[in-house]
C-alpha cells in the first residue's frame, strides 16, 4: 500500500508541473464573460425537480383527501341520511316467518338505533319530501297488506323500497354515482331501513325473491335481479293531509304507476306517524290503500302469482261475490264494487280471495268491508263457497 | 470572499475566479475529449454557459470544482454524441497551435495519450487533479471498484513513462 501511495505521489508531484494551456484556450478561459442576458436560474434544476415532487405529493394528498371526502360522504348516507326525508312504516306487518320480521315497541326502536338515528327538526308532516319519499315507497301499494301471504314479496319489496330509496339520495349527491349506493345497501343499512319505515326489527339476510332482489355475500349488500328493470316505476304528483289523528297523519295522494306498457292513476289514502328518532327516513306508514285500484284485477301487484287463475275466471269469481252478498242481504240489490287484494292457493286446490267490497250506503256513505273468500272451480264456473267478513 | 454566493447572486466576476482558480483542471479534462481547440473552446464555453446558469445546484465552493468537472463532462459527452452523428455540427478545425505544438508542451498530455482511452479521463481525475475515487465513480458514472481497475492499470503505466524511461 505504501507502495502505491509513493508512486502515485511521485506521479502526481510529476504531473502537477504542467501548467500549460493553449493560448486560444486560454483566451477562452481567462476572458470568457457569460453573457450579458444570462443570469443564474432563481431556482436550480434540483429545487425544481424538489418543488415538482412536493406538488405532485400536494396534489397525491388532496386526491386522497377528496377521496376520504366521498367515501365519508358515502358513509354519511349509509349512517346518516337526510333529516328531511321521511319514513313509513306498517303496522301489523309482522312476518309469521321463522327469520324475519318480528315486532317492536316504539321504545325498543329507539334504544336500538340511539347511535345512528337522527332527529327531526318538526314535528310537522314535511309534504314535499314525502312526495319524493312516495316515489319509492308506492312499490308497497297492494303488496304488503296484512292479506297477502306471500312472505317473499313482502321482503323483496321492502328491500326494493331501500334500494330505490338509497339510489335516489345518491341522485340528489352530485359526487356520488349509483354504483356508488353498492355500499349502502349493506344488510345492516337495508336493516335499518326498513326498521324505520315499518318498525320491524329484522336480524340477519331476508329471503327474496332472486329474480328481483339478490344478496351478494361476497360484496355483503343486496343488489338488483334480473327482472328488477320490468318493475313499474311511480311517480308521485300530489299529497295532500286529509286529517290528523292520534298517531300522526292521515294523507291523500295521487300516484302514477308507469309500467311498460300502461299507466295507472291511483288515489292512495296512507296513515303516516313520525319517527322522532330515525336512521334514514322519519316517517312510519301504518297503512297504505289504494282506494281506486285498477280493473280488471291487476296482477302485476305481485311480483309472483301464487294462482292459476285468469282474468276471466277472476271477474267471474267477483260477479258471484256480489251475487252472493245480495243473496246474504235478503234486500234490494246493491251495485257492489269488489277489490281483490290478494290470492292464495289451498291445499285442497282451491282459492282463498281476500276482497274489498266497496258500495254507497243508504246514506250516500262511502262503506267499505273486507272479506275472505273460500272459492273453487268447478266446471266452466268459480264457486263461492263461503264468505266470511274480517 | 466567497465567490459561489457572489456568482449565485449573477457577479460574473466572482463566477471567473472560480473558473480560473480550476482553469488546469478544467482545460485538461477538456483535453482529454477533443484534440482540435475549437472543439475545446466550444465544450469549454458551453460548460461555463450552463455552469452559469446553473450555479445555485452548486452546495459549496470546496464542491465547485467536481461539480462543473461533472457539468464539463455531460457537455463533452454530448459534443461528442453529437459529432458522432453529424461531424459539421462541431466548427471546423481553426489555424491555432497545432495538436503536435500542444503535446510537446504539455507533460500530462505527453503521458495521457499513451494510456488505454478508457484509462485517460480516470488516470487524470486522479493524478493529476487529485480526485478521491469515489467521486470519480460518481463522476464517470462507474462503480469505485472499476474505478480502482482502471487507476491500478494507469498507475503501472505512468510509472513506467514518466520515470523508467
Amino acid at each position: 500500500m505504501d507502495n502505491f501511495n509513493n508512486k502515485d505521489k511521485k506521479i502526481k508531484e510529476k504531473l502537477a508541473q504542467d501548467k500549460f494551456i493553449t493560448d486560444s484556450n486560454k483566451n477562452v478561459i481567462n476572458n470568457y464573460i457569460p453573457n450579458e442576458q444570462i443570469k443564474p436560474k432563481k431556482i436550480s434544476q434540483a429545487q425544481k425537480s424538489f418543488f415538482i415532487f412536493i406538488f405532485i405529493i400536494v396534489l397525491l394528498i388532496i386526491a386522497f383527501v377528496l377521496y376520504l371526502y366521498e367515501s365519508s360522504s358515502d358513509s354519511d348516507l349509509a349512517e346518516a341520511p337526510k333529516e328531511f326525508e321521511e319514513s313509513i312504516s306498517l303496522i301489523d306487518k309482522t312476518f309469521n316467518g321463522t327469520n324475519t320480521f318480528t315486532s317492536n315497541s316504539l321504545v325498543n326502536e329507539t334504544t336500538n338505533n340511539s347511535n345512528t338515528t337522527n332527529t327531526l327538526p318538526s314535528d310537522t308532516l314535511d309534504l314535499e319530501n314525502f312526495k319524493d319519499f312516495l316515489n319509492s315507497y308506492a312499490y308497497a301499494i297492494n303488496r304488503l297488506t296484512n292479506l297477502n301471504n306471500d312472505e317473499l314479496e313482502k321482503n323483496t319489496i321492502y328491500i326494493y323500497i331501500a334500494m330505490k330509496y338509497f339510489d335516489s339520495q345518491s341522485i340528489k349527491t352530485a359526487s356520488l354515482d349509483t354504483t356508488n349506493t353498492q355500499f349502502a345497501k349493506t344488510q345492516d343499512n337495508i336493516n335499518k331501513f326498513i326498521y324505520d319505515i315499518s318498525g320491524s326489527e329484522i336480524t340477519g339476510t331476508l329471503p327474496t325473491y332472486v329474480d328481483y332482489v339478490t344478496y351478494s355475500t361476497f360484496s355483503n349488500s343486496y343488489d338488483y335481479g334480473t327482472k328488477s328493470n320490468i318493475l313499474e316505476q311511480y311517480n308521485c304528483t300530489d299529497v295532500q293531509i286529509a286529517r290528523e289523528t292520534d298517531a300522526g297523519y292521515n294523507v291523500t295522494a295521487k300516484i302514477t304507476r308507469t309500467t311498460l306498457d300502461k299507466n295507472v292513476d291511483y288515489e292512495v289514502s296512507i296513515n303516516v306517524t313520525l319517527n322522532e328518532n330515525f336512521s334514514y327516513v322519519p316517517y312510519k306508514i301504518t297503512s297504505i290503500v289504494a282506494t281506486n285500484l285498477s280493473e280488471p284485477f291487476d296482477t302485476t301487484f305481485h311480483l309472483v302469482n301464487l294462482y292459476d287463475l285468469s282474468i276471466e275466471e277472476i271477474n267471474l269469481a267477483k260477479e258471484n261475490m256480489a251475487t252472493y252478498l245480495n243473496r246474504a242481504n235478503q234486500s234490494s240489490p246493491i251495485d257492489y264494487t269488489i277489490l281483490i287484494n290478494s290470492i292464495e292457493t289451498l291445499d285442497n286446490g282451491a282459492y282463498r280471495i281476500y276482497v274489498t267490497v266497496c258500495y254507497t250506503g243508504s246514506e250516500q256513505e262511502k262503506i267499505e268491508n273486507q272479506y275472505t273468500v273460500t272459492a273453487s272451480r268447478k266446471m266452466n264456473n268459480i264457486s263461492i263457497d263461503n264468505m266470511d267478513e274480517i | 470572499m466567497n465567490y459561489l454566493e457572489d456568482a449565485k447572486n449573477g457577479n460574473k466576476f466572482s463566477f471567473e475566479q472560480l473558473i480560473l482558480e480550476n482553469q488546469y483542471a478544467i482545460y485538461k479534462t477538456a483535453r482529454v475529449f477533443f484534440q482540435e481547440e475549437s472543439e475545446i473552446n466550444l465544450a469549454l464555453e458551453r460548460t461555463f454557459f450552463v455552469a452559469f446558469r446553473e450555479i445555485k445546484s452548486c452546495k459549496s465552493e470546496n464542491n465547485f470544482l467536481i461539480w462543473i468537472l461533472n457539468q464539463l463532462i455531460l457537455t463533452c459527452n454530448a459534443l461528442e454524441e453529437s459529432k458522432a452523428k453529424n461531424p459539421k455540427a462541431l466548427p471546423p478545425a481553426e489555424p491555432y497551435t497545432s495538436y503536435e505544438d500542444y503535446k510537446k508542451n504539455s507533460l500530462v498530455e505527453q503521458c495521457i495519450s499513451k494510456l488505454e482511452i478508457e484509462l485517460r479521463l480516470t488516470a487524470l481525475l486522479y493524478f493529476y487533479i487529485g480526485i478521491p475515487t469515489h467521486e470519480i465513480s460518481k463522476l464517470l458514472r462507474i462503480s469505485e471498484h472499476e474505478v480502482h481497475k482502471r487507476i491500478e492499470k494507469s498507475r503501472t503505466a505512468l510509472d513506467n513513462i514518466l520515470f523508467e524511461n
